[in-house]
């Protein structure tokens, strides 16, 4: 177990912190629908690197090893490794929109609080997915290792979770506008 | 497969939607301010400023009844008291001293003579607190309030600014603990936020309940009621 214990190292991570709050929490966001579990999630992520400082901080990307720490949390928190594997090499078939009809549900999403309910209701492998391919804007690859699947499992839970998010966007689904209302007043913004 | 324009369409309201985020400034403050690098196991100067919780929404100083003696906590990681046994998870050792300023701050500011409570008759009696550390910073300290007999009518005395969760079975308040320490020339100083209190009522005989609280320093809130969970269940 490692501790920081050198006043430069302790200013580099809590510089660090400062710098990387703002978008692990907004990627954790984006992983849990909920601002309190993104705010969990990224304390617990910043414990996992603190931990391990004295290593992270001499990558080349520490804030790159920090968004890996966080999908895993959001990830064994959600669901076993197992049953996440399963979840993502489920057979097609859910795809029943096509590409067309999702880029035009997507063009007409003028509220963003629906678009986040939305992207809560698509299982957490197929969500992970596309937070870190569209969000995060990472390679296929890169996202197959966080998640320890093939580049193939990446490109169809990605294809699959666009149609589930779609389809929900096309009318499957709106809550009541008091659960909207809710999750504005914890600080997220439309 | 994905087509490169649909791809260019979720990367765009992606960005829209990630934009939109904003982290709330309680959050901000409470994930910049978390002492993320304690050192385990080496408390004692905690103790030796004399500290003391402070209730900010009363802004009243309560002493805290932070009990030092480990003889009634077992080994093996399991907390005692009362009648009650805790079982900690495992990596946690019973802690000689405190490793924990705020827990419980509400009771004994209730015992004393709190307001609002006329008619439960809570006894004067500070209650005990034990405490258990983990290797890696975390703490987690148990404090058993003194049972009473809810009125109709009378108010739940620990029922002010907690937020209702479950933990297991049990219905539970969760407190963000305000807390000051007194410092070197008595001077109040802000304790850094990230401390919360777990009070989880609990079923004693003759129809009188009581509160269990667990608190927690260097814990999330979550880690804070799984572990509770589990213990409770244990």
């Amino acid at each position: 177990m490692e501790w920081i214990a050198d006043g430069r190292a302790k200013r580099q991570f809590e510089a660090f912190v400062a710098g990387e709050t703002e978008r692990l929490f907004r990627t954790a966001y984006l992983m849990t629908g909920d601002a309190a579990d993104a705010e969990d999630l990224v304390q617990e992520a910043f414990v996992r690197i603190a931990r391990r400082w004295h290593r992270v901080r001499s990558m080349k990307r520490p804030a790159a090893y920090a968004r890996r720490a966080l999908v895993n949390l959001a990830l064994d928190g959600a669901r076993r490794r197992s049953k996440l594997r399963a979840e993502l090499d489920a057979p097609e078939g859910g795809a029943e929109h096509a590409d067309e009809t999702a880029a035009r549900a997507l063009r007409e999403v003028d509220d963003l609080a629906e678009f986040r309910w939305a992207l809560a209701q698509v299982p957490p492998g197929q969500r992970a997915v596309l937070v870190l391919r569209y969000w995060e804007d990472l390679a296929v690859a890169e996202v197959a290792e966080i998640l320890g699947c093939s580049a193939g499992t990446v490109k169809s839970a990605a294809s699959r979770g666009t149609a589930r998010l779609a389809s929900i966007l096309a009318g499957d689904g709106w809550p009541a506008r008091e659960s909207v209302t809710s999750a504005t007043q914890k600080g997220v913004t439309p | 497969m994905i087509t490169e324009d649909l791809e260019d369409e979720l990367r765009q309201t992606f960005a829209r939607a990630g934009a939109g985020i904003e982290v709330p400034e309680a959050a901000r403050m409470r994930l910049r301010e978390r002492n993320y690098h304690p050192r385990p196991m080496h408390r004692g100067a905690v103790g030796a400023v004399g500290a003391v919780a402070l209730a900010a929404a009363t802004g009243i100083a309560v002493p805290l009844a932070l009990g030092g003696g480990s003889a009634a906590v077992a080994s093996g990681a399991k907390i005692r008291l009362d009648s009650y046994t805790f079982t900690m998870p495992a990596g946690y050792h019973p802690a000689r001293r405190p490793c924990l300023l705020g827990i419980g701050i509400h009771i004994p500011h209730i015992v004393s003579g709190g307001k609002g409570i006329s008619g439960i008759g809570l006894p004067k009696v500070p209650p005990q607190m034990r405490a258990a550390a983990s290797t890696d910073g975390g703490c987690v300290g148990l404090m058993l309030s003194p049972a009473y007999r809810p009125k109709p009518g009378s108010p739940d005395p620990y029922a002010i600014g907690g937020s209702p969760v479950l933990v297991g079975g049990h219905k539970a308040l969760l407190y963000d603990v305000p807390a000051a320490q007194r410092g070197p020339g008595g001077k109040l100083v802000p304790l850094r936020p990230g401390i919360f209190d777990l009070f989880v009522l609990v079923p004693t005989r003759g129809g009188k309940v009581r509160d269990l609280v667990i608190g927690s320093d260097n814990l999330t809130k979550r880690q804070l009621i799984a572990i509770a969970a589990s213990g409770l269940s244990s």
